[in-house]
């Protein structure tokens, strides 16, 4: 029988809404149970630091600091990591060493068969079929030939049969609204 | 007076003037920076020859006296009057400074918040094409992919039409199932949840 148990998928948001930048990592198992949780200080920036920095402080934030520290904080190694905002792709598979896809959900009607992978008129993106009741999914794979998206559709089908490949995203944002209200937003206990 | 001389003197003068009223602040001052703490267990082991090189040496000339540890546990003897030791400095252990010019990014375990949070199923009635005989019941929801035996508790968000559920964390039971919510008709009414397995032959 397989173990979905031991295998782990690792899901990335970095956020900077309003200013205020913060990161998270949630580990899971193939059926979705967390196994490590990491979520960063909120990050300000001082005006003085944003107009002498510039653009390159967003990007100092969000991949060398935030994207980083959680990697280097990570107890587990997931054997693939998942990202929504596909700007994180790079720069994580960087930090991590892995296999690293951007996934979202798409409108698009339901493709042939469970496993179907379409390519997209975008390099690198493509519509993935991971189950037989949902609407397939928008994957993007840069730099990765086909067979090895291939191999990566596979991981994911097998996923998506114990999980839904999706929802740990909302259940980041959920802890993360539990952290605010546990806090006063900068990371201290009321 | 040479010009040289009374443009020194101006200078001179400003100086005085604006003594003390300039301030250079610097972008962060240790009180306001991160902390930065280096921990480390890993050592290198220097050995140093602290006895000179092993020789026979007569009877007579074996030293006697020993060298009693506080612990009062262990006893060494000195071999040799020639024996030399060198001082152990003790490294510390720890270093601690400020980030001075840069931004540390504090990260923190949530898996104390992660443990109570449920996971969420969307309903996915509209890619069902096999439900279940209806009889006196009309089918409403289809959630999967769900690990039955994995439950510890589920509850239905009525507001978002979204099953919500508790596994228990230690399970490590692995087969998925499907599971359709019916409302039962006729007198008494109420729900009915009908499971199925997702990776069956008969699987929806």
């Amino acid at each position: 029988m397989r173990d979905v148990a031991s295998k782990v998928l690792g899901y990335v948001t970095v956020s900077g809404d309003r200013g205020l930048f913060r990161g998270a990592l949630l580990a899971v198992d193939f059926r979705g149970i967390p196994l490590d949780f990491r979520y960063t200080e909120p990050i300000r920036p001082t005006k003085l630091e944003r107009v002498l920095y510039g653009q390159s402080l967003e990007v100092y934030l969000r991949e060398e600091l935030i994207l980083t520290s959680l990697a280097k904080a990570c107890e587990v190694r997931p054997v693939f990591w998942i990202v929504s905002d596909t700007s994180l792709l790079v720069p994580l598979k960087r930090v991590v060493n892995a296999k690293v896809c951007g996934l979202s959900a798409s409108t698009n009607r339901p493709l042939g068969a469970t496993g179907d992978l379409e390519p997209q008129q975008e390099p690198g993106v493509f519509l993935l079929q991971a189950d037989a009741v949902s609407a397939p999914l928008r994957l993007y794979l840069p730099d990765l030939r086909e067979d090895e998206a291939q191999g990566v559709s596979r991981l994911l089908v097998e996923a998506a049969s114990t999980m839904e490949l999706l929802e740990p995203f909302s259940r980041i944002e959920k802890a993360l609204g539990v952290v605010e209200e546990e806090t006063d937003g900068t990371g201290n206990s009321h | 007076m040479e010009p040289a001389t009374r443009t020194e003197e101006i200078r001179d003068y400003f100086r005085r003037l604006f003594l003390g009223k300039v301030r250079v602040h610097s972008l962060s001052t240790p009180g306001s920076a991160s902390a930065v703490e280096i921990r480390t267990g890993k050592r290198t082991i220097a050995v140093h020859r602290g006895a000179s090189a092993a020789r026979v040496v007569s009877v007579s000339l074996v030293g006697t006296r020993s060298i009693l540890c506080p612990s009062k546990t262990l006893q060494m003897r000195s071999l040799s009057r020639d024996a030399k030791g060198i001082a152990i400095v003790p490294y510390p252990d720890e270093a601690h400074g400020w980030a001075i010019g840069e931004r540390a990014s504090g990260v923190r375990n949530g898996m104390r918040i992660m443990r109570v949070l449920p996971q969420e199923r969307v309903n996915r009635s509209s890619y069902v094409t096999r439900r279940p005989l209806s009889g006196k019941r009309i089918f409403l929801a289809f959630f999967s992919p769900v690990i039955y035996e994995a439950i510890l508790k589920t509850a239905l968000n009525r507001q978002k039409g979204t099953l919500l559920i508790w596994y228990n964390l230690e399970s490590r039971a692995q087969t998925p199932y499907g599971t359709f919510l019916m409302k039962k008709l006729g007198e008494g009414g109420g729900f009915e949840w009908e499971w199925s397995r997702a990776d069956g032959p008969n699987g929806v």
